[in-house]
């Protein structure tokens, strides 16, 4: 069944145009993977579906229902929450203060979101150890632990997740998509990720779509895939 | 002597930084000033003096009086904030500034040009005196309720969600957008609360000067201005702070300058003013830390 479907997606930055052309879908338990190098359009169409970047034409529809002109707020209560490029969790809160807000559409029913905080910790075991700090003084790897928390906070349907090696070490980055797959086998959260780290991301999902110059330019089965791609045309371009 | 001049400090300071703490407010969130901002202390002032003669006690009035001071707060964010917040900040910045004239001429056309005469119950300007102090009841009330105020403030802003939301919208608003906040609640309290601020100050002030004119919000919303862009725009503690400064710094010219130039004291506050944001152009705090640290 597909969960959310993008139509002829374009975004625009005032007259720049960021994507120009972008189609694909994702079935529900599905973990999507948008590939690209930078300025590709990935972030764009990514916070084009969490509903901050504005669409200058195209359709996004989640679960059956079109939600192109919907707000952010409006988006996220349907399901869709979003970790987004520079994690941007809140500084100068705690991190448990961070979390409450991630839970911020529960807060009618606090046993409920007492409940995801420590299902939260369980998956973030450090988040625990941190909670009274302020999240601003967190390592980056903290930071984006925090980041993916506070989305899960909302008991979201599907995770938007974008870059979460952005910056970070090696082995730090083998840490959070640990967590990420430890996350799909838990709850078959469906995922939609955003990644330049190849590898690191063909590993944890099922197909992929790569995006050059603000469209979509080939796809195909994870698996297949990862030994065949010339990453080397994606990322630099055609060769002469 | 000292303590005469902390007391006068603290009570002057009191009242700037309720003032500015209402500016930053929606400033924080929305990253524009709100130029009608002064013209809430109008509207608490024309509001007093319209309930003049009726039967009610003046507390009564003073409460009908930041009611409406609310209302008219929330009022500029419908009319001249929400239908061009999207478009351009220079459209906001004029609009503002309409709203804010709109509402002065009604007071010079309806009302009169001339100033008016705002009833203040008389207890508030006895004096009082303890440890060698002398001074007017409404300073020692002015500095017990903005200490009242202020607690309350950050309590809410710590404990509450809709303090923490807040909180996080003037962080980052957008994110704050993504985790389900809606951003109209967000905008619509902190002009709620800006106007709650402006009114509560704006009642002190009056017991002050006791008048209201159509210009009398003009140097509210400058010390407002003043105080946030020393302590730091982005920080409702540096506006706090500012505002303290900035009555530490008129006061202490009231206290050395001679007679017949006192009357540029101004001059010299905005020296000091000038000089603090030579050496912090960002004002004193500077909010919120976004850096990473990896």
């Amino acid at each position: 069944m597909k969960m959310l479907e993008i139509n002829n997606l374009q975004v625009n930055y005032g007259p720049v145009i960021a994507v120009k052309k972008v189609d694909f879908f994702i079935n529900q338990g599905e973990t999507v993977v948008l590939l690209g190098a930078n300025g590709a359009g990935k972030t764009s169409t990514l916070l084009s579906i969490a509903g901050v970047a504005n669409k200058l034409s195209g359709t996004v529809e989640f679960e059956g229902n079109d939600i192109t002109k919907y707000s952010p707020e409006k988006i996220l209560s349907l399901g869709i929450a979003t970790v987004p490029e520079n994690r941007d969790i809140f500084p100068d809160l705690s991190v448990e203060e961070n979390l409450i807000l991630g839970g911020y559409i529960q807060r009618k029913k606090p046993k409920v979101v007492q409940e995801t905080i420590n299902e939260v910790y369980e998956l973030f075991p450090i988040l625990l150890k941190r909670k009274q700090q302020v999240a601003g003084t967190l390592s980056g790897g903290e930071q984006q632990m925090l980041a993916i928390g506070r989305a899960l906070m909302s008991k979201p349907k599907i995770l938007l997740l974008d870059e979460p090696s952005l910056g970070l070490a090696p082995t730090i980055v083998e840490k959070i998509y640990e967590h990420i797959e430890l996350l799909k086998k838990n709850t078959n959260l469906t995922i939609l990720l955003v990644e330049q780290h190849a590898i690191k991301a063909l590993s944890i999902s099922d197909r992929v779509y790569f995006l050059r110059l603000g469209e979509i330019v080939s796809s195909g089965n994870a698996s297949d895939l990862k030994e065949k791609i010339d990453f080397k045309k994606i990322y630099f371009g055609e060769q002469k | 002597m000292i303590l005469q001049f902390i007391v006068d400090v603290l009570s002057l300071g009191s009242l700037y930084a309720l003032f500015a703490l209402g500016l930053v407010l929606v400033y924080g969130i929305l990253k524009l000033v709100n130029f009608a901002y002064g013209e809430l202390v109008l509207v608490i002032g024309y509001s007093i003096f319209l309930l003049k003669g009726s039967p009610f006690p003046w507390f009564f009035m003073a409460s009908i009086a930041i009611l409406m001071s609310i209302f008219i707060s929330i009022c500029t964010d419908y009319f001249a904030f929400r239908p061009v917040r999207e478009k351009s900040v220079t459209a906001v910045l004029i609009t503002s500034f309409a709203f804010a004239t709109l509402l002065q001429n009604a007071a010079l056309l309806f009302i009169s040009p001339k100033p008016k005469n705002v009833p203040m119950p008389s207890f508030l300007s006895d004096s009082v005196q303890f440890l060698g102090v002398i001074t007017p009841v409404r300073n020692i009330i002015s500095i017990f309720v903005t200490f009242v105020c202020l607690i309350i403030f950050y309590q809410f802003m710590k404990r509450s969600i809709l303090g923490l939301a807040m909180r996080a919208a003037a962080t980052n608003f957008n994110m704050a957008r993504m985790l389900g906040i809606p951003a109209n609640l967000v905008i619509t309290t902190a002009f709620a609360m800006s106007g709650l601020l402006a009114g509560i100050a704006g009642t002190l002030w009056m017991s002050k000067i006791a008048n209201v004119f159509p210009g009398v919000g003009l140097e509210p919303l400058l010390i407002a201005f003043i105080a946030t862009v020393i302590g730091g725009m982005r920080s409702v503690h540096g506006a706090v702070l500012g505002g303290f400064i900035l009555a530490f710094v008129d006061m202490s010219f009231n206290y050395i300058l001679p007679q017949d130039i006192l009357k540029f004291r101004d001059v010299f506050t905005f020296s000091i003013v000038i000089l603090i944001l030579l050496i912090r152009p960002e004002g004193l705090i500077k909010g919120p830390a976004t850096g990473v640290r990896t």
